[in-house]
């Protein structure tokens, strides 16, 4: 719905407001909004801005966003002496909303700096941090009652050190890019904290904690050192969860404590480091095993509307997703996407018992099922699940 | 309810009324809806339609607001709304990304015309959105192309010059 007058005004800007070249109106603009805009540069750029001319000379002081990329060229001793400076010659006053440190290029051998940068970052009041690419941090703790949004990528923690975010007490929203998690991911004290994004990274954890987490999303990520221990495989302990999404992920599949509120959920596990062929037999014995055993303390999902099953490798037996369904009442639209058929076609519909008491799904309006053996499949459906 | 939205006209400083509907730009706009917050109290047993006065924006400004405005705001237009969570596939980008790019593909007088606009109505997306274009016409730039490209004085003596260049020599 356009606005009246929209194109009658869109021609008029054309023709009738002369374009006055010559006019510095860039300068003219209020010191917040030069500051704004200096605030997208890189660092550098914000700093090399000062000998534009003098409405332009200390505005890179108090930016409220700090963006520093070390250039690869430099030396580490000139790297370290940049962020000192661009840290250090600001304006103390000024807070940080926004800042980002990507240290692709960094030729320090002394992690420490890093370190203290990040906590200088957060001193001055930073309420998104955004940190890429550091070597090894030795510290463990982020301390700040300002900051909202963590994003790390590429940050590797000294081993066996947990990462403590229990300062962090306005925390919103983290994510998670190639880290590498020993122990535990613990949340517990950042109580307003609502999105959880983790892609790429090694989860050697036993849990990951939060109980005010709505949305959940792991992607990529790579479960567990210890397969036969049932104790290591990694827990997610967030019930207050409404969306959650594992996509590409593998290792051995976490266990999901009660999520009493999820309402959407996208579950995708690879069994194979071969891509393209993710389903072998062995696998998904394995699988099958796990599945059946978490079945028998599964929680019912009330509140669960949409299911989508990928690479959903079902061998001879269809009762596990049976099982499963007995525990959605409420769910409204299933969609299965099967595995290869080569590797998943050998069903024996013979075999498989009808399940009692017969499912009941009286919300269910969509089923999609993806791949060769589909009519096999919503046969078996239609058997055992009155819609 | 729905066919019955209420509007407001809004007046650009050059006299000319445009027509949005008073959800989709209360939520888009801080200023304005702090305007319709104060005038409510008198209209809401009249069925007149408010007209807001916007002293500081031409209609060639304001009428590009508001289409963006539209995009952004409108949530029958915009699928799936702003706050909702989406999942999203690796490599899909934001729908309105590439109408967003057009919107700032314009010359610098009509840039800092809407950058002021947007400061002014107070609408934080449309004002990110349009400082990051300005930044991005002074990325990767020499000091002699910026002074160039925006018309921008150098006002330093030769001493202070030098001076400056001196002080920040370390990010250069």
């Amino acid at each position: 719905m356009p606005p009246r007058g929209c194109k009658k005004a869109a021609k008029r800007a054309s023709t009738e407001e002369p374009c006055v070249d010559d006019e510095d109106r860039i300068s003219a603009l209020p010191d917040a909004v030069l500051q704004h805009v200096l605030g997208f540069l890189p660092a550098q750029d914000a700093v090399r801005a000062s000998v534009l001319g003098t409405r332009w000379s200390n505005l890179w002081r108090s930016t409220h966003r700090l963006r520093v990329a070390l250039k690869p060229l430099w030396s580490a001793e000139t790297q370290h002496m940049f962020v000192n400076r661009l840290l250090l010659l600001r304006d103390p006053r000024s807070a940080v909303e926004h800042c980002e440190l990507d240290l692709r290029g960094c030729k320090l051998a002394n992690t420490n700096y890093v370190e203290i940068w990040i906590r200088h970052a957060l001193l001055l009041q930073a309420r998104v941090l955004d940190v890429r690419y550091t070597t090894v941090l030795e510290s463990r703790s982020l301390v700040s009652r300002f900051l909202k949004v963590l994003r790390l990528e590429s940050v590797y923690f000294q081993s066996y050190i947990l990462l403590d975010l229990s300062s962090c007490i306005a925390l919103e929203d983290v994510e998670f890019s190639l880290v590498h998690f020993d122990i535990a991911v613990d949340f517990s004290s950042c109580r307003v904290l609502e999105d959880l994004q983790i892609t790429s990274c090694d989860m050697d954890v036993c849990e990951i904690r939060s109980a005010s987490a709505r949305r959940l999303s792991l992607v990529n990520c790579t479960f567990g050192v210890a397969p036969w221990l049932d104790e290591y495989r990694a827990h997610i302990c967030a019930p207050g969860l409404v969306c959650l999404e594992i996509r590409g992920c593998d290792g051995i599949n976490p266990v999901l404590e009660s999520m009493p509120l999820l309402q959407d959920a996208s579950v995708w596990f690879n069994c194979s480091d071969e891509p393209g062929k993710s389903c072998s037999a062995r696998c998904c014995g394995g699988k099958g095993y796990t599945f059946r055993k978490d079945l028998g303390f599964c929680p019912t999902f009330n509140k669960l509307r949409t299911l989508y099953l990928v690479n959903w490798c079902l061998t001879s037996d269809i009762n596990a997703l049976l099982r499963f369904l007995h525990h959605t009442p409420n769910l409204e639209k299933l969609t299965l996407e099967l595995c290869e058929k080569e590797m998943c076609s050998q069903l024996e519909i013979e075999d498989c018992n009808p399940i009692e008491p017969r499912i009941l799904l009286r919300q269910l309006n969509t089923v999609k099922v993806i791949y060769c053996i589909s009519v096999h499949i919503y046969f078996m459906l239609r058997q055992h699940v009155t819609i | 309810m729905a066919s019955e939205k209420k509007v407001v006209f809004l007046r650009s400083s050059d006299g000319e009324a445009f027509e949005v509907s008073e959800e989709v730009i209360s939520a888009a706009s801080v200023t304005i809806k702090g305007m319709i917050d104060e005038e409510s109290p008198s209209r809401a047993d009249t069925a007149a339609t408010t007209t807001l006065a916007i002293p500081n924006v031409t209609a060639a400004t304001l009428s590009r607001v508001l289409h963006y405005v539209n995009k952004h705001f409108d949530a029958a237009a915009v699928v799936g709304r702003p706050d909702d969570y989406i999942f999203c596939a690796p490599g899909d980008e934001h729908p309105l990304a590439r109408f967003d790019d057009d919107f700032v593909d314009v010359d610098n007088d009509t840039l800092i015309d809407l950058v002021h606009a947007a400061e002014y109505l107070h609408i934080k997306k449309l004002f990110d959105l349009t400082c990051k274009a300005v930044a991005d016409k002074l990325k990767g730039r020499t000091i002699d192309q910026i002074r160039e490209t925006f018309g921008i004085v150098n006002d330093y003596t030769v001493e202070e010059e030098v001076e400056v260049y001196r002080e920040n020599s370390w990010a250069f």
